[in-house]
């Protein structure tokens, strides 16, 4: 049993978020992923905590332990003469290069594709960029929130009586990671079937407008707004005595069902009884569902709604993640130990293979694999490197 | 004609809804040969209920908010989410349509399916049997919670999956606000996709050792993987991460400013039950002093912004409420789009938050050609999303518009599984195949 994409060679140019999720992905299905990092401060990520007690430290950051599992480290002054030529050096016998650079970088290197593909014609070179290589937003500067903003997920998030909010973390960055792996994915198989390289341009904004949900739009001319939490009485996220836990009851069957686990007169009353009065006489029905769930924690609401049928799913906090029986049952989080980090848990990969293993490795220090990198694969010698160091090339 | 990235790969969904649905639209995109596998017993429920519960619901949305016949084939969410495919209708309740199935398995490489936990099993395809027939095959089950685990049969829904990820609880406005979900099934989304790149890291591993497998994937499991780094951080200290709102824990001026919205630029998609909003938003980030400068100076330089409170970042996140006011007064005054390209033109993070209709407009996707234009038989001439990336050499396409329910019966069965035409009458006529469902064929007795 090996990896999936063992003996894959990628060279991985990206810094901080979108570029760094999609090639861990690559890394913890099994990818040779080569990270070039910047001499000194490294990758950006290395300087966003959370840090243990809160103390900044280059080697320590959650973000960064995170999102570079299974990667080497070289460092690398790309702007140098001998960082362009290491990069096409590296090139040669790459079969995927990833890079999310503002879209005018590469091209100032003298790395763009044109360049790359005459070193190596089959390689597939992704660049993933907020709004793609072209059209008239591709300068734009962005951060995570305008990002969230511009992609159609902030229009439709949050209560109606409050100003339109972003999610929680970093999903517009993460989300467009995702699709670049997927796109590096599709472009890589015709690399391999085909033999054709090409470029990938991975816009941020288009990974999420293509989950726009346009039909509603199109069709009907309404234009969704703020959901809120409550979409309905039978649908939606209810307070409990602990927390929040969400319902799904939209059936006939699942409202007897529903009806069955509160057990409250009150819910025969004639006028809940089709999906018509329910949505009718929502607000009676969203006090009465909600003194019984007020009554429970999270946990019992979901284990009673569930073990009887219903769709139920807790809104749960972080802390309840690391020790909830369903994730350990199927060992989805798993402690990994760093050499400076120590061991902390970590997410492993959301999907079980009956053949090959994915195993998650550890984040590298920075510039870790440089004498494996530059001496054992590409021949210097470590006075080279020492040389080097002192200039602040590497 | 260009050639396809996925074409050598033959694909056959068993999806519904959203997740399996989007995983076989984005192999069909970029070319897989894709065979969507319904039933009259059961069609997809993007195809809407029958007989359809009103022709003004957002879903599945029909043209016009007007209904045309027969009305299984007319739902908007199953025109966007099933184009480039094949349909075909197969009972797979009774062994006939095992078997049938099981032919089809034999020829292809790739099966998915977003079933409920153990219906596969019921039925008999699960990987164990598909195995058997085809020893290379790779099954990709997408199921809310895993298949194995104590909760591996609890039922799933988008906002579910979403709240059990740990996402939900990150969303939203500080304590005592509650957490909010998503503005859209969140949980349905980000597992088809990883699905995609998993099942092609699958086939490369096949090539590599001639070996199929099963892939298991959890919605779930995918969704608490983009909050990674908040199981690290409570790892590292204990803390939950605190919701921010549209705060940033260090940089200010970091939120969302109301201001007004521009003129229509196209015609509004007929029948506009809902009014053009009369409020937008911009979202500006500034994270850095010269940002801070740039954005100054689209404000006119106001006297406000020389005091001190305002003077370093430290001091800006400290006054930020302060802060925003005076930004909002500003650009509650200013239209969001002109706002947008001036804050940009001086190097200020700024964006709109764009609604579905902004996004339809927008000129950068126009530019892209992101919209495109696809031709369905009943409901004519329709506007979709086009890909989701760009690929130089070998870009998707939409080749085919959504099928209609059983439209490839005889091709796939006759064709390609060598049904002879008497036997494909008796499955007709025993209601293994057929193109109407069963429900509608009931209402009409």
């Amino acid at each position: 049993m090996g990896g999936l994409l063992n003996g894959v060679k990628v060279v991985d140019l990206t810094w901080h978020i979108s570029g760094p999720y999609c090639t861990k992905l690559l890394a913890d299905c099994g990818a040779d992923v080569i990270k070039v990092e910047k001499p000194g401060d490294g990758d950006t990520s290395r300087k966003v905590g959370p840090f243990p007690d809160n103390k900044p430290d280059s080697e320590k950051s959650a973000l960064y332990l995170y999102l570079n599992t299974g990667k080497k480290s070289v460092t690398l002054d790309l702007k140098s003469e001998f960082g362009k030529k290491t990069v096409k050096e590296l090139v040669k016998s790459a079969d995927i290069l990833v890079e999310n650079f503002s879209p005018s970088v590469m091209p100032d290197l003298g790395l763009d594709y044109e360049t790359l593909e005459k070193i190596n014609p089959k390689l597939v070179m992704v660049s993933i960029s907020n709004f793609g290589q072209t059209g008239p937003y591709r300068d734009f500067k962005a951060d995570e929130n305008v990002l969230h903003a511009m992609g159609g997920l902030t229009a439709t998030t949050g209560d109606e009586a409050l100003p339109p909010v972003r999610q929680g973390g970093y999903q517009a960055q993460y989300i467009g990671g995702l699709h670049a792996f997927t796109a590096t994915m599709i472009a890589f198989h015709c690399q391999q079937v085909a033999g054709i390289g090409q470029h990938v341009d991975q816009s941020i904004m288009e990974a999420w407008a293509y989950h726009s949900n346009f039909p509603g739009y199109q069709f009907t001319g309404r234009i969704r707004g703020q959901m809120g939490s409550l979409e309905s009485a039978v649908f939606g996220i209810y307070p409990t005595s602990d927390g929040y836990c969400g319902l799904a009851a939209g059936s006939q069957p699942d409202w007897e069902s529903l009806k069955g686990v509160i057990n409250n007169p009150a819910l025969d009353d004639p006028r809940f009884a089709d999906a018509g009065g329910r949505w009718q006489y929502s607000d009676e029905l969203i006090a009465l569902i909600m003194s019984w769930t007020t009554d429970h924690t999270k946990r019992e609401v979901y284990d009673a709604l569930q073990q009887n049928g219903v769709a139920a799913g807790m809104v749960v906090e972080t802390c309840d993640l690391l020790n909830d029986p369903q994730l350990k049952s199927r060992q989805y989080l798993a402690e990994i130990n760093h050499p400076v980090a120590g061991k902390l848990v970590y997410p492993t990969i959301s999907a079980k293979f009956s053949e090959s293993t994915c195993q998650i490795r550890r984040a590298p220090l920075l510039g870790e694999h440089n004498e494996e990198i530059y001496c054992n694969r590409l021949g210097y010698s470590r006075e080279d490197l020492v040389k080097l160091k002192q200039l602040a090339t590497i | 004609m260009a050639k396809l990235p996925l074409e050598d790969i033959k694909v056959i969904e068993l999806g519904f809804v959203w997740a399996g649905p989007l995983f076989g639209r984005i192999m069909g995109d970029m070319g897989a040969q894709v065979i969507k596998v319904e039933s009259i017993q059961h069609i997809d429920p993007s195809r809407g209920s029958i007989p359809p519960v009103s022709p003004f619901f957002i879903w599945p949305a029909y043209k016009n908010c007007e209904i045309q016949e027969p009305s299984w084939e007319s739902g908007g969410t199953h025109h966007e989410f099933n184009r480039n495919k094949m349909d075909i209708t197969l009972n797979l309740s009774r062994p006939k349509g095992q078997e049938l199935f099981k032919k089809l398995v034999k020829i292809s490489d790739v099966v998915m399916a977003n079933y409920a936990p153990g219906d596969l099993k019921k039925f008999n395809i699960d990987y164990e049997a598909l195995k058997e027939v085809n020893p290379s095959i790779i099954l990709l089950s997408s199921t809310g919670w895993g298949e194995t685990g104590p909760e591996a049969k609890f039922k799933a829904f988008g906002p579910l999956v979403e709240g059990m990820s740990g996402l939900t609880s990150l969303t939203g406005y500080p304590d005592p606000e509650p957490a909010m979900r998503s503005g859209i099934d969140w949980g349905d989304m980000p597992g088809p996709v990883i699905g995609v790149g998993l099942t092609l890291a699958a086939l490369h591993y096949r090539r590599q050792t001639g070996k199929g497998q099963f892939i298991d994937l959890s919605q779930r499991e995918t969704c608490t993987g983009l909050i990674g780094e908040a199981v690290v951080g409570y790892s590292m200290n204990k803390e939950n991460p605190p919701r921010y709102g549209n705060h940033h824990q260090s940089f200010a001026p970091y939120n969302v400013y109301p201001c007004q919205s521009g003129p229509l630029t196209t015609p509004a998609m007929p029948p506009s039950s809902n009014p053009e909003p009369d409020k937008h938003w911009l979202t500006i980030a500034v994270r850095t002093d010269d940002e801070w400068k740039g954005l100054c100076r689209v404000l006119g330089e106001p006297d406000w912004s020389k005091d001190d409170k305002f003077s370093t970042a430290p001091d800006r996140l400290k006054n930020q409420d302060e802060l925003d006011e005076h930004i909002s007064k500003f650009t509650s005054q200013k239209n969001m789009q002109e706002l947008m390209f001036a804050l940009q033109g001086e190097g200020v993070p700024a964006g709109g938050v764009f609604n579905t209709r902004d996004l339809y407009e927008d000129p950068h996707l126009r530019a892209r050609n992101f919209w495109v234009e696809v031709e369905h038989p009943i409901t004519g001439v329709e506007i979709w999303d086009d890909m989701f990336v760009k690929l130089s050499k070998t870009p998707g396409n939409i080749r085919m518009p959504a099928p209609t329910l059983g439209q490839h019966n005889e091709y796939v069965l006759k064709e390609m599984l060598g049904v002879s035409d008497k036997e494909y009458e008796e499955l007709e006529r025993d209601n293994y195949i057929g193109t109407i469902p069963l429900v509608a064929q009931n209402l009409n007795k």
